[in-house]
């Protein structure tokens, strides 16, 4: 067994922090051309040896489980693992300030509302309004027209400004242009029930509707593609019929405006009617069809049982037995 | 309010006819008598009244008129037309099958429940399967409207818990219903 003892100069460099010791000596090179792995290992074997005799020098806890060092902090930096992150690279306005040696102050979140004497946040929800705001210096050179509403002004004012803003955050961000939520082909202003825009097929078809009635002729003597419908559809706000009862005198004056309107129902009443009925009948014929099948169905039976003999009660008294029971 | 398209009259009367059949010109063909009755079209609901009501109701603002006449029924979102109790008068008036309830099963029809075998008191004659019918009591006061699940012959030999008519609108709903706007 190897003794805890070393018998070597300790000069070691220790960190152990991260429970590590450097030997800075060279190795005796004629030892090691002689053998190579007993060379290294009796040196790792000294050192490690040193190493741990350090450790149990440090203040201890003597806890159930066994020995606990403790370790100081360690002293050697490693190398980080990840490359270091790069700074964002400054937007126009922060090169602006930094060019003119401007000091950003952060503004305080609320502020002292003089007119009822709360604070109250700068911006957004429950902001502190101005108090002057009723009442606006008409600027009659600087309005389009000088007899515009100046609070319409600065309501317009307020929202070019906007718009500008947003500008420059796209730009900031590297976005050339907004993309149009939905690219519309037809310039027309069809929507759909729910006041949306159609869909983009539905936009399709009307652009080439449109394009077809833009011909001289509205689209009379165009050729026409296989199985392309001739006939199209103007689209347009549906007409009801009005909601009065055409009086008797008026009706007698002009008396081709068409079918009253008791006339006009009395027709689709009819053509109702008689889908109905052709039903009815048919239901019929079906119901009886299958009765007398189950009628032939059942005497066939019969005749069966009585070509074999097996209905052998044909010879009794019927209801026999019923009558003594009354 | 405004007069039915069509296509709507088309469906409301494919809707009635299940009931009254060849009776629907009564509702339709009202010149004799006492003046014409329309349809009428208003917050999706199908109104049947007489001219003069019509007259009135033209007097009144579509966002302020509430109802007028007697409500049929109303046209759902996907364009059926789905018949309301409202309009029961009229049905067991000109409605060409009927079907008579037991003293005892009344009150479980009036709850919502199906029409059993055992409840049937009477039923008319020659009533094919799946036909708009409606529903009295014995003393012949209409209770609601429903379909027949087997026809008058097919009826006969039944079981006493079977069903003989499904229940579509009792008077019950006047109660059951009291929240929603019927009218």
């Amino acid at each position: 067994m190897t003794s805890i003892v070393v018998d070597k100069v300790d000069d070691l460099k220790y960190d152990l922090g991260n429970l590590t010791a450097l030997d800075s000596h060279d190795i005796d090179i004629d030892l090691y051309k002689k053998n190579k792995d007993s060379c290294i290992k009796e040196s790792a074997t000294q050192n490690f040896q040193l190493l741990v005799n350090k450790l149990f020098q440090l203040d201890s806890n003597n806890e159930d489980d066994g020995l606990f060092a403790k370790l100081p902090k360690p002293n050697t930096s490693i190398p980080r693992e990840k490359p270091v992150p790069k700074q964002p690279e400054a937007t126009e306005w922060e090169k602006f300030a930094k060019d003119k040696n401007m000091r950003l102050r952060k503004k305080d979140k609320l502020v002292f509302d003089e007119a009822t004497q709360t604070f109250n946040p700068r911006s957004g929800w429950k902001r502190a309004k101005p108090e002057n705001d009723w009442v606006i210096d008409a600027k009659p050179y600087e309005t389009p027209d000088p007899n515009m509403d100046p609070f319409l002004f600065k309501k317009q004012m307020k929202k070019k400004d906007m718009e500008k803003e947003k500008g420059h955050e796209r730009r900031n961000k590297g976005i050339e242009k907004e993309p149009p939520s939905q690219i519309k082909i037809a310039n027309t202003k069809k929507l759909d029930a729910r006041g949306l825009q159609t869909s983009m097929k539905s936009d399709f078809g009307s652009a080439y509707d449109a394009a077809r009635l833009s011909t001289a002729s509205m689209g009379k003597f165009d050729k026409l593609l296989k199985n392309e419908n001739r006939n199209i559809k103007v689209t347009g706000k549906q007409q009801y019929k009005p909601n009065e009862l055409a009086s008797k005198k008026r009706k007698r004056e002009d008396s081709n405006t068409g079918d009253s309107e008791r006339e006009a129902s009395m027709k689709v009443l009819n053509r109702v009617l008689k889908v109905q009925a052709k039903k009815k009948t048919q239901i019929k014929e079906a119901s009886v069809s299958l009765y007398q099948r189950s009628a032939e169905r059942d005497k066939r039976k019969e005749k069966k049982k009585h070509l074999l003999g097996e209905n052998k009660s044909r010879f009794k008294p019927q209801n026999m037995s019923k009558k003594y029971e009354e | 309010m405004r007069p039915l398209t069509e296509n709507e009259t088309k469906v409301l009367f494919e809707k009635l006819a299940k009931y009254l059949g060849q009776n629907i010109k009564q509702l339709v063909d009202t010149k004799g008598g006492s003046g014409e009755y329309v349809f009428r079209l208003h917050n999706n609901k199908v109104y049947y009244m007489s001219e003069d009501v019509l007259k009135y109701g033209m007097a009144i603002t579509k966002d302020r008129l509430h109802s007028m006449g007697v409500c049929f029924g109303k046209f759902t979102k996907t364009g059926k037309f789905n018949l309301q109790i409202t309009c029961l008068d009229y049905l067991a008036q000109y409605a060409e099958y009927k079907v008579w309830l037991k003293p005892q099963s009344e009150l479980s029809y009036l709850y919502g429940n199906h029409v059993l075998k055992a409840g049937l008191g009477r039923i008319t004659e020659d009533c094919p399967q799946y036909q708009g019918v409606v529903v009295m009591n014995m003393n012949d006061v209409p209770l609601g409207f429903g379909v027949t699940a087997r026809s008058t012959e097919e009826c006969r030999h039944l079981g006493p818990t079977d069903i003989a008519c499904f229940h579509q609108s009792d008077v019950g709903e006047y109660l059951r219903e009291e929240n929603t706007n019927m009218f």
